[in-house]
């Protein structure tokens, strides 16, 4: 793949990965940052096939996120759990139905949540992505469902 | 209950308004421009960079000799093609001869040293982290040996001096200084800021470390902004991820 078709591949997937991370990560710069990530990468090896591209940006740039926190033995801690996260993000997931119902979650639930929800991966394509057995992907939704909805229990 | 459906309404609904950042940012600034970029310049380019990057190594390496100075370790600094990562992260740089690290921006390294300048008194080191090329750099004017919207780390004796009888020494009060009581990772710090021309102004951080003061330093051009997108917000993160062990 020449360098142009990546980026205009990536261009259209753009908006939908950055919100993606967005819900996940919560913080518009770690979001940025990883999806630049995920570009490189694809300059170098993209993804073989055009369809897989959107699962295959969401999780190499969340795969990203989680390599440079583990370089970062210098970093307050607060960085680390994303206490300094990115108010005005924070805010407005806050005030969304989606925010509070992702907000119980651990990242990697949040992670599959978005992909299945919100990029409509099926479970065997978030495993493949992931690397990880389609039952661990069902299990993971599984959890994330029931906190979502004692969420939705307790909220009402 | 919560129907699969309706939870992917909801992630549509809400999640398509989150707000996108400028598309000039979308994709990472040095990637779009190498393809106009002859081969031989390319090849020039990086042999450049490898002879400037064996010559300040080996230079290091034995300023460290000389000074006894050792533990000095540098996380990888290399030039990475994106505009930015201070919150995600990126460049990070650990003395442990002197007990600080820091984190910097993607783009950022540590400058050569100045080879004509010896060492004032009570310095027992110095580390400058620049925004800049080499070439820029080397014509970067510095003003009192800081180059504007670089940062220097320096760590000096104290000699039973105080912070603030460091920044009067270092200018603040020679002209009018705005200075106040603040922490670096948790540590007492003393900040001081006050114009060294009228169109720069110097910031500086102290540190009382039992018989040692680090000295964090920059310099901002009044109303202007640095070179590759550098702030003084930009500086002042970097300012604040200084950790101290």
């Amino acid at each position: 793949m020449t360098e142009e078709r990546w980026a205009e591949l990536y261009r259209v997937e753009f908006p939908r990965i950055y919100r993606a991370l967005l819900a996940v990560l919560r913080d518009r710069d770690r979001a940025l940052d990883a999806l630049h990530d995920a570009f490189v990468a694809g300059l170098r090896k993209p993804p073989a096939h055009d369809a897989d591209l959107a699962g295959w940006l969401f999780v190499v740039a969340i795969r990203s996120t989680r390599r440079r926190l583990r370089r970062l033995p210098l970093l307050p801690l607060e960085w680390v759990n994303g206490s300094s996260g990115d108010d005005e993000i924070e805010a407005a997931l806050d005030r969304m139905e989606v925010g509070r119902l992702l907000a119980g979650l651990t990242e990697r639930q949040r992670a599959m949540v978005v992909a299945q929800f919100y990029l409509g991966l099926d479970h065997r394509e978030i495993a493949r992505h992931f690397g990880v057995k389609t039952g661990t992907v069902s299990a993971t939704l599984a959890q994330a469902k029931a906190r979502m909805r004692a969420e939705v229990r307790n909220a009402s | 209950m919560l129907p699969e459906l309706s939870i992917e309404r909801i992630f549509h609904r809400e999640l398509d308004s989150l707000p996108l950042p400028p598309e000039g940012s979308w994709i990472p600034n040095r990637t779009a421009p190498r393809q106009s970029v002859p081969l031989a310049a390319l090849v020039v380019a990086a042999t450049v960079v490898l002879v400037l990057g064996a010559a300040m190594t080996i230079r290091e390496a034995g300023d460290a000799a000389a000074t006894g100075r050792r533990g000095v370790t540098t996380a990888p600094l290399i030039e990475v093609p994106r505009p930015t990562c201070l919150r995600g992260a990126c460049n990070v740089y650990r003395s442990d001869a002197f007990g600080y690290g820091i984190v910097l921006p993607a783009n950022w390294r540590v400058a050569p040293p100045i080879p004509s300048r010896a060492a004032p008194t009570g310095q027992l080191d110095r580390v400058e982290f620049t925004s800049q090329t080499s070439a820029e750099w080397i014509h970067a004017v510095g003003v009192d040996l800081v180059v504007p919207w670089d940062v220097v780390v320096e760590v000096r004796e104290r000699r039973g001096a105080l912070a603030r009888d460091f920044a009067q020494g270092d200018g603040c009060g020679a002209s009018p200084c705005v200075a106040s009581e603040t922490t670096l990772s948790q540590s007492p710090a003393y900040t001081a800021s006050w114009l060294i021309s009228p169109a720069m102004r110097m910031h500086a951080y102290y540190v009382e470390r039992a018989d040692r003061m680090l000295v964090v330093r920059y310099v901002t051009e009044v109303g202007k902004e640095g070179p590759h997108g550098v702030t003084e917000r930009t500086l002042q993160e970097i300012v604040d991820s200084i950790t101290l062990d």
